[in-house]
């Protein structure tokens, strides 16, 4: 259940400013606390967090460290979210079949 | 509403089940305590009133009850959010791979 963790640890408003900072592409952890009122091993601890959520993913180029937005974590939660309109649509479609005989009823016992 | 307070209502995972409840049937909070037991009735009525400042449930009345029902547009402004980065951070992707030579460039030179 990755949409979880990605979730809680996009509910706090620094991470995701921290997460937003990658959306445009990858970047090394120097730039992205450039502009951030956080220090630079606080950035490294939210990166970290996204790591663990599977929002994120890290990479070596030479000796520097850089951090990218994990698609596929990402779309994890999306789908979970997709998932209400299956539900919605499901409910929707079991409330009308099963009301539509139950309003015949209801108009033959008016009539009496 | 705030879009800070819908994520926050989203990480916690009781609130979670409460919604994926309510997005099959809205409910009153009598029948919806009941179906959440162990959870009790004061907390189920407390998650529902974050879900709501959220602005992700809608409280409606019929009589004496008040029921619960989710606010399908709010999880599409959630839904958008999430799509949108991630479409983003495709399009970076894309960009950032290198453009292949053509095929007779390494002949070539």
């Amino acid at each position: 259940m990755t949409y979880g963790n990605a979730l809680i640890a996009l509910a706090d408003p620094t991470r995701r400013a921290v997460f937003e900072r990658l959306r445009k592409g990858a970047k090394a952890v120097g730039d992205i606390a450039d502009g951030l009122p956080v220090s630079r091993p606080a950035v490294s601890q939210h990166l970290k967090v996204l790591k663990d959520a599977r929002l994120v993913t890290a990479y070596r180029d030479g000796t520097r460290q850089f951090y990218a937005i994990d698609t596929q974590g990402l779309a994890a939660v999306r789908d979970y979210l997709d998932s209400f309109w299956g539900d919605a649509l499901g409910a929707f479609k079991a409330y009308a079949e099963k009301d539509v005989p139950k309003a015949k009823h209801r108009r033959k016992a008016r009539s009496r | 509403m705030s879009f800070d307070d819908a994520l926050i209502a989203l990480a916690d995972p009781t609130r979670r089940v409460v919604l994926e409840r309510l997005v099959k049937r809205p409910c009153a909070l009598v029948d919806l305590a009941q179906e959440m037991l162990p959870v009790s009735r004061p907390a189920v009525a407390q998650h529902l009133k974050v879900l709501e400042e959220a602005g992700l449930v809608t409280v409606s009345r019929d009589g004496i009850r008040q029921f619960y029902a989710v606010d399908m547009e709010a999880v599409a402004a959630v839904r958008e959010y999430f799509n949108t980065v991630w479409s983003d951070a495709i399009q970076a992707l894309k960009a950032a791979e290198p453009p292949k030579p053509p095929p007779s460039w390494r002949r070539r030179f």
